[in-house]
């Protein structure tokens, strides 16, 4: 059933298209003209869809470019390549009026609602500035319309005089979304909007927001990192990892049988039993953290850490073990040709200075306890053990040459997984490979 | 009424308490108002066992923690109850002989470490202080404790920076340093809360790894009910300074008996179906800036009564049998009867 699409969102029978994210990359560069680093890779290539009416739930840990993706969407960041359609129109080339044609269509609400409030306007101020500012009607009607928003968001008319410290953090996330519902925009931004509040508030300001859609019609595109909250609220969800979107589809059916391997280790991450894994989902505990952006693994995103990492066509028989043991040593070997670049290290490479305390072969020596390796397999390990302390990065070449998998090397096309049209970038869901949830 | 009896650890145990929380107020004066943060808590850590205290921001459980260090500053002070850890009475006797027997972390892993120093600087600097191990030895001593929190390379990190740590690695840091003092209760103060999912998972693992290796005793402060959940033995629920609940973790799950426990329980997002509304306790925790005169919860309690609002309830016991016990009129009746109550 799986088949690659190239990136066309296909089979829902959702409402019209909002947005149309197309090859949408944004890249943040350092500013030196020459020899800067590479570019963060913060979103790198994403296609998706957005439906009016719906909410889009957009999940991803820290650092994988979703608040990124969202401040590119409203033009807050400026897009590297790719295309965000709306109406035939490219945003990604509006700039002056346009662009704030643009912008009045978008409301967005930030995390913290202690830090995005100014203290030293009231609540009145707060929620008129986006209507003075883009000179919305005039100043009478302007403040009838702060008046119903307050209602609208479950606060009271003696709220208008008052000033934000003056209000406890789900009040304050209430404000933020009257201000952003002020320009009557028919599409949200939410970038973590519950997160900074304690659960019991939380549930509240949820309600208020599925509230808010019913009444209003509006698009919410709802970034945030508690699954639970995505399951509660989301009608289809979006996975990042490394500004790449592995898993998309219904929000059922993605936390029901999720089909990327990134997509189960984060589920099964949940801890309690209140969470919106499956039953049958083990607990995957990933190794290390997410490649830094600016070096993004050469084939599929997820490769450094996958638990459903394919072998190596000539070590198909490996013990899983023993591939495990390969893959931590790249980790090491990674890690250590990525901080041995500046000066002090290269001058002692060149002096053939070795490194201090213990060797590189007391940490293969404690990876690979009681595991055999064939006699190549060894003699690589052991050519790379030998080469490690003084050129790291000649010794990751040499593991990277010979435990080559095609994980490393060919980036994963989408596959569509079912037939709601749900996608998820992996290659095992390749016909000639076992499925991501059979590892 | 009929309950499962639960194995609790402690039934077997049979030991001494190591820390034992009895009465503890610390309040806060202000200008304005005195604020009393934690309002007449007690409960019991006994060794090996992670007892968990969760509550809402505001709750008193980042005092409570404070308390248990020493760390209370002004304008707040300890104005009554015990805190015997092993022998000693803390707050008449003093912290100063059981420094580092108590380690404490705290959520922001970037905060509690110093920039300018090496990691193993500072893991060397407790080491030093703690077990007075110096030079090569306690180079070696650090290394192996960074070993044993899971940093990979350790002998090559333990020169670098806390800049050059992400904050899973830093986090990991700081529990190395809490180790260096060899402490025999930790207190983790939302050690995860900073930190994402996937890393959350292997601290959490960490922290169990190490709890079975060194039988260290964990007082885990949060207030997310999952992360509790996985990692108490036994739960206070804690709300506006006083210890609502407390009971293993297993049964305040399955039978909460205050209902300030059972409407934390079910405004988890993940406990309601998706296409209903999630079930939300109206009202704010209030700030405790006065001596208890009824229950703090009636205000917000779905079930108060006008006994509640003129009383403090007393703490009774559920099931002596797991010390199971309630700050509420209604505790140890079922639902049932409830409802005909009101």
């Amino acid at each position: 059933m799986s088949s690659p699409t190239q990136g066309a969102d296909t089979g829902s029978e959702r409402g019209d298209t909002l947005l149309e994210i197309r090859d949408l990359k944004t890249y943040y560069t350092d500013g030196s003209l020459i020899g800067g680093e590479p570019p963060v890779r913060a979103v790198d290539g994403i296609s998706l869809e957005i439906a009016r009416g719906e909410t889009l739930g957009l999940v991803g840990e820290s650092g994988c470019g979703k608040s990124t993706l969202g401040r590119t969407l409203v033009g807050l960041e400026s897009a590297t390549d790719g295309t965000i359609a709306v109406d035939g129109t490219d945003i990604t080339e509006l700039s002056g009026s346009g662009l704030r044609e643009w912008q009045q269509r978008i409301g967005m609400v930030f995390q913290d609602p202690q830090e995005s409030l100014n203290d030293r306007q009231t609540i009145g101020e707060v929620i008129n500035g986006p209507l003075e500012t883009h000179d919305w009607k005039t100043p009478a009607k302007r403040e009838e319309r702060v008046f119903t928003l307050l209602d609208q968001v479950g606060l009271r008319e003696e709220h208008f005089y008052r000033y934000p410290h003056q209000f406890s953090g789900g009040q304050r996330q209430r404000i933020g979304i009257a201000r952003a519902l002020a320009l009557e925009p028919e599409f949200l931004i939410l970038d973590e909007p519950v997160s900074a509040l304690d659960v019991s508030v939380q549930a509240r300001v949820i309600n208020l927001l599925e509230q808010l859609q019913e009444e209003l019609g509006l698009t919410y595109l709802f970034i945030a990192h508690d699954l639970s909250v995505i399951r509660h609220i989301a009608d289809r969800v979006a996975v990042m990892y490394l500004g790449n979107l592995m898993e998309v589809g219904p929000t059922e059916r993605v936390f029901d049988s999720p089909a990327n391997p990134y997509t189960r280790s984060l589920l099964s991450a949940i801890p309690g039993s209140s969470t919106p894994a499956p039953d049958n989902l083990e607990r995957i505990t990933l190794r290390g953290t997410p490649p830094n952006p600016r070096h993004p693994p050469a084939g599929c995103p997820f490769a450094t850490r996958c638990p459903g990492k394919i072998k190596p066509a000539e070590y198909e028989g490996l013990s899983d073990e023993a591939f495990d043991a390969i893959e931590a040593f790249r980790d090491v070997l990674r890690d250590r040709s990525r901080r041995e670049t500046g000066l002090s290290s290269q001058l002692k490479r060149r002096l053939g200075i070795r490194g201090d305390g213990r060797s590189v072969e007391a940490i293969v020596g404690e990876l690979f306890k009681n595991i055999d390796l064939s006699p190549k397999a060894q003699d690589v390990l052991d050519q790379a053990t030998e080469a490690a302390e003084l050129d790291p990065e000649e010794a990751l070449a040499t593991v990277n040459e010979e435990f080559n998998s095609v994980c490393d090397r060919e980036s994963p096309a989408e596959h569509e997984v079912d037939e709601t049209g749900r996608r998820s970038r992996c290659i095992r869901h390749r016909a000639e490979h076992a499925s991501p949830g059979d590892t | 009424m009929s309950r499962p009896a639960p194995t609790d650890r402690r039934a077997t145990r049979g030991d001494e308490p190591l820390l034992s929380v009895r009465d503890l107020r610390t309040v806060f004066y202000t200008d304005k108002e005195t604020i009393h943060a934690v309002d007449g808590i007690s409960f019991d850590i006994y060794p090996g066992e992670t007892v968990g205290l969760v509550g809402e921001s505001g709750s008193g459980k980042s005092v409570t923690a404070r308390s248990i260090l020493g760390l209370v500053d002004e304008p707040g002070a300890i104005e009554n109850g015990e805190i015997r850890f092993k022998n000693t009475e803390l707050v008449k006797e003093g912290w100063d002989d059981r420094r580092g027997e108590i380690a404490i972390i705290f959520q922001d892993p970037s905060n509690a470490l110093n920039p300018v120093y090496t990691i193993g600087n500072q893991i060397r600097e407790a080491l030093n202080i703690h077990q007075g191990l110096t030079g090569a030895a306690a180079r070696e001593r650090a290394i192996e404790l960074l070993e044993a929190v899971g940093i990979p390379d350790a002998p090559r990190r333990v020169d670098e920076y806390p800049h050059q740590f992400s904050g899973g690695m830093a986090q990991r840091a700081v529990i190395a340093i809490s180790l260096a003092c060899d402490p025999d209760l930790l207190v983790c103060d939302e050690p995860t809360t900073a930190l994402d999912v996937t890393i959350q998972a292997q601290i959490l693992d960490l922290l169990t790894d190490l709890q079975q290796k060194e039988d260290l005793a964990i007082l885990f402060i949060t207030h997310d009910m999952g992360v509790i959940e996985e990692t108490a033995d036994r739960v206070n629920v804690i709300y506006a300074g006083e210890i609502v609940e407390s009971a293993p973790t297993e049964l305040l799950f399955s039978d909460p008996e205050h209902p300030y426990t059972t409407a934390l329980l079910e405004s988890i997002p993940g406990r309601t179906p998706p296409d209903e509304q999630l079930p939300t306790i109206e009202g704010e925790v209030p700030t405790p800036n006065g001596p208890s005169e009824a229950c703090r919860f009636a205000p917000r309690c779905p079930l108060a009564v006008d006994e509640c609002r003129e009383k403090v309830p007393d703490t009774v016991s559920v099931d002596d049998r797991v010390e199971h016990s309630a700050a509420c009129i209604f505790a140890g009746e079922e639902y049932g009867n409830r409802g005909e109550e009101l």
